[in-house]
């Protein structure tokens, strides 16, 4: 069962959104970061079980970022999820490339989601 | 001198004496053997025959004295002399009638055989002057006609040489044909100074014909020579080339006879037709070299109206200039921002010296410096106040004369185009034939700055609208969408929170997450239109592969390259790809694609293929023809194929480094 989370986002007002709409929903979040740096660092005290990725970091990727935690943190294969506003088909060869379980539009955020997402990625 | 003149006369005035002699003793004896038949009065006619042959080869003179002899040997030999000196009237009127009769007999003699001798001499002479004619309608070879009219001339006049020479412009002559009937070696081609006593010299002293009478005590070149060939006289004529005096013909003989009279006539005859000669190769020689400069210009207008690359239309220019006016050495500088002259191009011999590239400090009095410096042709002034490495390579070359055209770009001097000759001077009319070269260099040039700045604001032009539909992609993206989808998360928060009481407010906030989540979707749409974001951040081939799955034509996309390439080239595939996707979708009625991308000497080549209905016309207005400026401003090329049923092949090719 997932239930701590890292968020890592550059717009600071949807981190606090996303904290507390999953919160409610019961998903603990452990951390949020706005750059790679930050993430890397957050995830080695923190150790969530999922972190949510937004594509764009500024001018920072979060296709960078998971390629990162994934190699940083193997046990996070799987077990990040690429979130951003633009769609999923333009990225979806960036998706499929990626060590991520999956994507999740923004708009479509939900704890719910997210542990589909992580479960159909694991198995 | 008269002296020598009356000893050949003498001597054939002897011999004819003795001759008549000798035929008024045979003449005598005959007359003797008859006159024991024949009354010996009528046997007097007999004189005749010896008054007669003296009279055809020594002249009615001679005759007239062989007359009288007869006379007196017959009267001597036949009759009584003091009989005859009694004047008795019937011997003395037959004796009066014969010598009256002998005279004008020899007289008559004489005279036609003058007569046949002279239409001989004129009928050789028209001969002669038919056959030169002859050749000069022909247009055959200045030269031959020279030897031509020297062995014809030589051969009429008797002569044992015959020469024709041209007056140089330093005042010496070469010698152009000559003809010999003894075995001398005669210099042709070589030149003489016109020191001392020459027919040449006098010919253009006086401007008429001349007679030169022995080279005894001359002093000169050609009188050496003369006097060598131990020439006895000369005759000679000017030959006059549209009203310039141009060369000399001249006949000479080791005769002590001296030409007659009417050589000096005959002469000038010839000299017209050399002079014809001269001027019908002088305007074949104008007329080649006018075509080969109408020829040399027309090829390379063409290279300019081809928009052939500059640096090749001014190496061009420097070997048509250098071929065209037979220079040693043809070279383009171009004035650097620095004040330095590059060699933009360089032609002619010795191309190691200031060759192609090289970059020299060029100061007046160099004529490359001046004419840049005065924006007018310079013409060389000798290497006096030149020195260091540039003064070095040009005496390498040997250069005599030089002629620099200054090169004008706008109001701009960009440089110079520079001839260098051996030869002491360049012929009249070089300067005016250059400039029609400089004018063509200038044009390229221009040309090629101008397209070159077209094309670079072209593409600056793409590239500023590229990024800013960039920067607005970006700002939608982290600004209204993201605060939307961030308003859509708060809602749903909102609405998960209300009391189960308030279901109008709830399906009310419902009513408007869904409003929004179409918003979001429509801005989302809106801001691919903008700008492809997925180049950014995953390059080309995952952005073709998107458009493919958005297709609603079956697309096969082949992408031979994974590698990056600058972000226009990018952006500018991107919608090709996308506007001939576009467009087949609307027209084509196809049902598949074919998308190949590769990459191959420095260039990126796209073709997008249908199997649709064809007829796509780029020029008709419409999202090609946005594609075509895009890629052209970028140095591409954009080629549209689409015969009718026959689909549309649409082929790009793009630059992968800028210009």
């Amino acid at each position: 069962m997932l239930r701590r989370c890292l968020i890592v986002d550059d717009n600071e007002r949807f981190l606090e959104i996303a904290r507390i709409s999953l919160e409610r929903q019961g998903l603990e979040v452990v951390g949020t970061a706005t750059t790679i740096a930050e993430a890397l660092l957050e995830a080695s005290v923190v150790r969530p079980d999922v972190v949510l990725v937004d594509v764009a970091l500024g001018t920072e990727s979060g296709f960078e970022l998971t390629r990162r935690l994934v190699e940083d943190f193997p046990e996070l294969r799987a077990r990040v999820v690429l979130i951003s506003t633009r769609g999923e088909e333009d990225l979806a060869d960036l998706i499929a490339s990626s060590p991520a379980a999956g994507f999740l539009s923004k708009s479509l955020l939900s704890a719910a989601a997210v542990r589909g997402l992580v479960d159909a990625g694991g198995s | 001198m008269a002296d020598a003149q009356f000893r050949p006369r003498m001597f054939s005035w002897l011999s004819g004496l003795l001759t008549g002699a000798v035929l008024v003793a045979a003449v005598s004896g005959l007359i003797a053997l008859l006159a024991e038949h024949v009354p010996v009065l009528s046997l007097l006619v007999l004189y005749l025959l010896a008054v007669l042959p003296i009279a055809l080869l020594w002249g009615s003179a001679l005759a007239a004295v062989v007359a009288v002899a007869s006379v007196a040997a017959f009267i001597f030999l036949f009759l009584n002399p003091v009989q005859v000196r009694m004047t008795e009237q019937q011997t003395l009127f037959p004796l009066a009638v014969f010598l009256l009769t002998a005279v004008a007999v020899g007289q008559l003699g004489a005279r036609s055989q003058q007569q046949a001798r002279e239409s001989a001499r004129l009928s050789d002479e028209q001969a002669a002057l038919r056959r030169v004619a002859t050749l000069v309608a022909h247009s055959t070879p200045a030269l031959e006609v020279f030897e031509a009219v020297t062995r014809e001339v030589g051969l009429l006049c008797g002569a044992d040489l015959a020469r024709l020479e041209r007056y140089e412009e330093d005042g010496s002559v070469t010698g152009v044909a000559a003809w010999s009937r003894v075995p001398v070696r005669l210099a042709v081609g070589t030149r003489f100074a016109l020191e001392g006593l020459s027919v040449a010299a006098q010919v253009r002293l006086t401007g008429g014909p001349v007679r030169v009478d022995g080279f005894e005590g001359a002093s000169g070149p050609i009188a050496e020579e003369a006097l060598d060939l131990k020439i006895r006289w000369s005759v000679g004529c000017p030959i006059v080339v549209a009203g310039h005096l141009w060369g000399v013909i001249a006949a000479s003989s080791r005769n002590d006879v001296p030409f007659p009279v009417n050589t000096e006539a005959q002469l000038a005859d010839f000299t017209e037709l050399v002079a014809t000669t001269i001027e019908n190769a002088q305007g074949r020689a104008e007329i080649s070299q006018l075509l080969e400069n109408q020829a040399a210009l027309r090829r390379l207008a063409t290279l300019v109206a081809r928009n052939t690359p500059a640096a090749e239309v001014v190496s061009a220019v420097a070997s048509e200039v250098g071929s065209v006016i037979g220079a040693t050495a043809t070279v383009i500088v171009r004035l650097d921002a620095d004040g330095l002259f590059t060699v933009a191009a360089r032609a002619g011999e010795r191309r190691d010296l200031m060759g192609a590239g090289s970059r020299w400090t060029i100061e007046p009095p160099h004529v490359v410096a001046t004419a840049v410096a005065t924006g007018r042709p310079a013409l060389f002034e000798g290497y006096g106040r030149l020195s260091g490495r540039l003064a070095d390579e040009l005496r390498q070359l040997d250069i005599h004369a030089a002629l620099a055209i200054p090169i004008m770009v706008g109001e701009r001097t960009w440089g110079a185009l520079c001839i260098a000759s051996r030869d002491i001077r360049f012929p009249t009319g070089t300067e005016q034939r250059m400039e029609a070269f400089t004018e063509l260099v200038s044009i390229a040039i221009a040309d090629a700055e101008s397209a070159a700045e077209l094309a670079a604001s072209r593409a600056r032009i793409v590239t500023a609208s590229d990024e800013a539909r960039r920067q607005i992609e970006r700002d939608l993206h982290d600004g209204a969408q993201q605060r939307l989808v961030t308003l859509g998360l708060e809602l749903s928060i909102l609405q998960s929170s209300l009391h189960p009481s308030l279901g109008e407010v709830r399906s009310g906030i419902v009513r408007i997450s869904e409003e929004l989540s179409e918003v979001i979707d429509e801005l989302r749409e809106m801001s691919r239109g903008i700008h492809p974001a997925i180049l950014s951040e995953g390059g080309l081939s995952p952005a073709l592969r998107a458009l493919a799955r958005r297709s609603t034509i079956p697309v096969e996309l082949d992408v031979r390259t994974q590698a990056r390439f600058r972000e226009p080239v990018e952006v500018a595939a991107y919608y090709v790809v996308s506007e001939a996707l576009t467009n087949m979708t609307k027209y084509a009625d196809a049902s598949y694609a074919t998308v190949v991308m590769e990459e191959r000497y420095g260039t990126m080549r796209l073709s997008v293929q249908d199997d649709g209905v064809g007829g796509a016309d780029p020029a008709r207005g419409s999202g090609l023809v946005g594609i075509r400026d895009r890629v052209e401003a970028l140095g591409g090329s954009f080629e549209v194929n689409s015969p009718i049923e026959e689909g549309t092949l649409i082929q790009v090719c793009l630059p992968i480094q800028p210009e």
